[in-house]
């Protein structure tokens, strides 16, 4: 209270209001430069790959409008217009697709696509902002900057541009953490419940949301009314997987069919380094070079590799609940590899942007090495351009 | 230069004292006056190889990135989905064997076959053809030459920039090359990383006023390209500036005029051999002839490109041709900004080389062509000048720099793959 009513008078007010809005201005600017830079990187691209040099032939701008609608994409916006349809939509979980079809069904059916690209837009802005206060929180403006640009420029954060429910999920997940870091606990268990509802892995969230309650037990535990009341707010986060398993008993007969379907996608569960063994032994023996699966193995195993180092890289350097929701978040993703399948790893590249935290990280030792700064930088932009045209062309980037 | 004054003021530790010398203080002063100078030494080379080994780095890391953009968009963008295709090394490099670059390997692998062949100049298809009989892979031979060429380019540029300006504006420079949009042209098999090498080496000449080194670089750059020819307007610029000294005696005339004459000599030479290989005397001017190209008024491709772009029959918007305009007009149109920008900031040799440069590329547009600007896009990379200047900007406006720093790289790898994959 007392740092509020500083907070609220003359200078520090002012101080206040103009370090928050310098960086919402700087996030505007990276968000709307990258932003731009997609949309370019789409309109060169998609007319010069698919019509011969210096011909007049035009390509339609509507084809090019829907480029992006690849994919989950389709599956996310087939779920907002029609509903579940068949057992494997069940695997996607209802939060994104419903808030699409709630703003949709008033616009009329051609908005689908475009409301649910918006959607993912905006919520990467929100994303954005939270990751900039957590980095802050921890290592101050410089980091912070830093993890949001690498952030937004991931060789896979193409996902975020595109109508995915990937942001959607970060923004609850992220928000749910800074809550956390504020001690708002009911507003933690409410964006985590959200985040439940958004993706499967969201459930996962309790586990820093303990962690947290740990490392503040001084606060916490003065007595059982208030420890209670803090626990409380917890148990929003499963019942937003439970109302969705509700849901699926209800439609299906089958509660948990949202994992039951996974094995559509070769998806078994096993010990977490089974599907980097595999995909190492893949890469080394079984796929030769140029090899289309090779491509991909080398995406998902070096993602996954990236961000086990940056789980140990930041153990100390970031908050001990963050390295949790990275450790748990991952480990989520490592047991239910895809065994069978040729790219055992699959998705992996997508599935370490929720590990936001880790960008945090990075932020820090790029501050402290700059030669790896200037050449991540590099790499992540030129690979980013990369990964989003072979997406848009429509080849295989789950 | 101040550290080096600290240095020679300040005594070496005590603990290396002793164990190095005995109390005699005759002796000990020997050898902390050794140890001085030992730590000048150490502290010369490292200030000397930290430039070298940064732009080593980046050169390094843009080379990989070009690799790694051409493998997943080359694997990935050719393959059909989840087929089982292989596509090997040499297809994989071998991608980036188009353009001129098929031209200069030609060339380097049978020689100059017609008249048309001579548009393109000796000294690189000479190099890729006396090194490629070794190895038998031209186009790798070609493609490495280029590389290492650009990279000897970069320190040589840092050099001059640091010398003569500042070392952050100087690795700012190298950064800016580095990932320029179009700078993939110096990772395949094009002439232009040899062509800026001996334009930097001639303007690295000049700068310590070594004549005869900046005759035999600029002589070297023009038997490279005809574009070489201009860097007499600089080597004229700084003879001026230099008259006094010129003048002082007959030697020092002549050590400054004659190596002015090397220039030409390169380009009767290269008209010689064409002469004896297609029996046409002006062959040169016969190919430049039959080339398309006629002197317009600077602006005529400009405006030409506008017109298609917005006049009242301008091409479809989603056209691959139209969007080729709108890149090579944008390059054109940055860097004749980046020139005016210059005029004001840069010494007046680099100004003029530019605007001979800028001029000649404006004046002579490529007629025959539907893109009039084309050339632009890998000539225009030669202008360091240029991007000298977006330098001084990149250093005064760090915002600037850190969009600069995320848009090219992004351009870099879109223009790489719409190179290699466009059909």
């Amino acid at each position: 209270m007392r740092d509020l009513a500083v907070l609220l008078t003359g200078r520090s007010c002012l101080w206040w209001f103009l370090m928050k809005f310098s960086a919402i201005l700087r996030t505007l600017w990276l968000f709307v430069l990258t932003r731009v830079l997609l949309v370019i990187v789409t309109y060169v691209g998609y007319i010069l790959l698919n019509t011969p040099r210096d011909s007049t032939q035009a390509v339609k701008l509507e084809d090019m409008l829907m480029v992006w609608a690849r994919w989950d994409a389709l599956n996310f916006l087939r779920i907002a217009q029609h509903g579940y349809q068949v057992p494997t939509d069940f695997a996607f979980f209802p939060f994104f697709p419903l808030l699409i079809a709630s703003i949709s069904q008033y616009l009329g059916p051609w908005s689908y696509w475009l409301v649910g690209f918006m959607l993912s837009n905006l919520a990467l802005f929100g994303t954005l902002l939270l990751l900039y206060q957590l980095a802050a929180d921890i290592g101050g403006e410089k980091v912070a900057c830093k993890a949001q640009l690498l952030f937004c420029i991931f060789p896979t954060s193409f996902y975020f541009f595109t109508a995915y429910n990937e942001t959607l999920f970060l923004f609850f997940a992220l928000g749910t953490l800074l809550a956390l870091r504020r001690h708002h606990w009911w507003t933690a268990g409410l964006l985590g419940c959200l985040a439940a509802l958004t993706r499967s892995v969201g459930l996962m969230l309790v586990f820093p949301f303990l962690v947290e309650l740990w490392l503040q037990k001084d606060r916490v535990a003065i007595n059982k009314r208030t420890l209670f009341f803090c626990l409380l707010p917890m148990l929003l986060i499963p019942l937003g997987t439970a109302l969705y398993s509700l849901y699926c008993w209800y439609s299906t007969g089958d509660p948990i069919i949202f994992a039951t379907v996974q094995e559509n996608w070769s998806r078994r569960s096993a010990w977490p380094w089974a599907g980097i063994a595999s995909a190492i032994y893949d890469l080394i023996w079984e796929q030769p070079f140029g090899s289309f699966y090779q491509a991909h193995i080398l995406l998902d195993l070096g993602a996954t590799l990236s961000f086990l180092a940056l789980l140990l890289a930041g153990w100390r350097r970031i908050r001990l609940s963050y390295s949790i929701y990275n450790l748990i978040l991952l480990l989520f993703c490592l047991v239910n590899p895809s065994l069978t399948h040729a790219d055992p790893l699959i998705s992996m590249q997508r599935l370490v942007l929720e590990e936001a935290p880790a960008f945090i990280t990075l932020g820090f030792l790029c501050i402290e090495h700059p030669r790896l700064d200037k050449a991540l930088q590099v790499f992540f932009a030129a690979l980013l351009v990369t990964l989003s045209m072979i997406f848009y062309m429509n080849s295989w980037m789950v | 230069m101040a550290s080096f004054v600290h240095i020679l003021h300040d005594d070496p530790p005590q603990r290396y004292i002793n164990r190095f010398c005995s109390r005699n203080k005759r002796v000990r002063k020997v050898v902390i006056y050794f140890m001085r100078i030992q730590r000048l030494y150490h502290k010369y080379i490292a200030l000397k190889r930290t430039p070298i080994r940064d732009t080593i780095w980046l050169f390094i890391v843009t080379r990989l990135v070009l690799f790694a953009v051409t493998y997943f968009a080359y694997l990935l963008l050719t393959t059909p989905t989840y087929l089982a295709k292989i596509v090997t090394v040499p297809s994989l490099l071998s991608a980036w064997n188009l353009g001129e670059s098929t031209d200069y390997i030609r060339i380097a692998r049978y020689g100059y076959q017609s008249l048309s062949d001579f548009a393109y100049f000796p000294l690189y298809p000479l190099l890729v053809g006396a090194v490629g009989n070794l190895t038998g892979n031209y186009f790798l031979v070609g493609m490495i030459l280029s590389n290492l060429a650009f990279l000897a380019a970069l320190i040589f540029l840092y050099h001059i920039i640091a010398f003569s300006i500042e070392e952050k504006v100087a690795h700012y420079t190298i950064l800016y090359y580095c990932i320029f949009p179009t700078s993939f042209y110096f990772f395949t098999a094009y002439n232009t990383s040899f062509l800026l090498l001996f334009s930097v080496g001639t303007f690295w000449a000049l700068q310590r006023r070594y004549w005869w080194r900046a005759g035999l670089f600029g002589m070297l750059a023009s038997l490279t390209s005809p574009f070489g020819l201009l860097l007499l307007l600089p080597y004229l610029a700084t003879l001026i500036a230099e008259r006094r000294a010129l003048f002082s005696s007959v030697f020092a005339f002549l050590n400054g005029i004659t190596p002015l004459l090397l220039f030409p000599f390169c380009i009767l030479f290269i008209n010689y051999c064409a002469w004896l290989a297609t029996g046409d005397r002006l062959a040169l001017l016969t190919v430049e002839l039959q080339s398309g190209r006629e002197f317009t008024y600077p602006w005529e491709g400009i405006i030409q490109t506008f017109s298609m772009l917005f006049g009242p029959h301008a091409l479809p918007a989603g056209s691959s041709l139209q969007v080729h305009l709108i890149i090579d007009l944008c390059i054109t149109l940055f860097f004749l900004v980046l020139w005016v920008v210059g005029l004001f900031r840069l010494p007046f040799r680099y100004s003029l080389w530019s605007f001979g440069v800028l001029f000649v590329l404006l004046s002579f547009p490529a007629q025959e062509s539907p893109d009039v600007l084309q050339p632009n896009q890998h000539m225009l990379l030669l202008l360091f000048p240029m991007l000298l200047t977006l330098a001084f900007q990149g250093k005064k406006h760090p915002g600037f720099h850190q969009s600069l720093f995320l848009i090219f790289p992004v351009f870099l790898a879109l223009f790489s793959i719409t190179f290699i994959l466009q059909p």
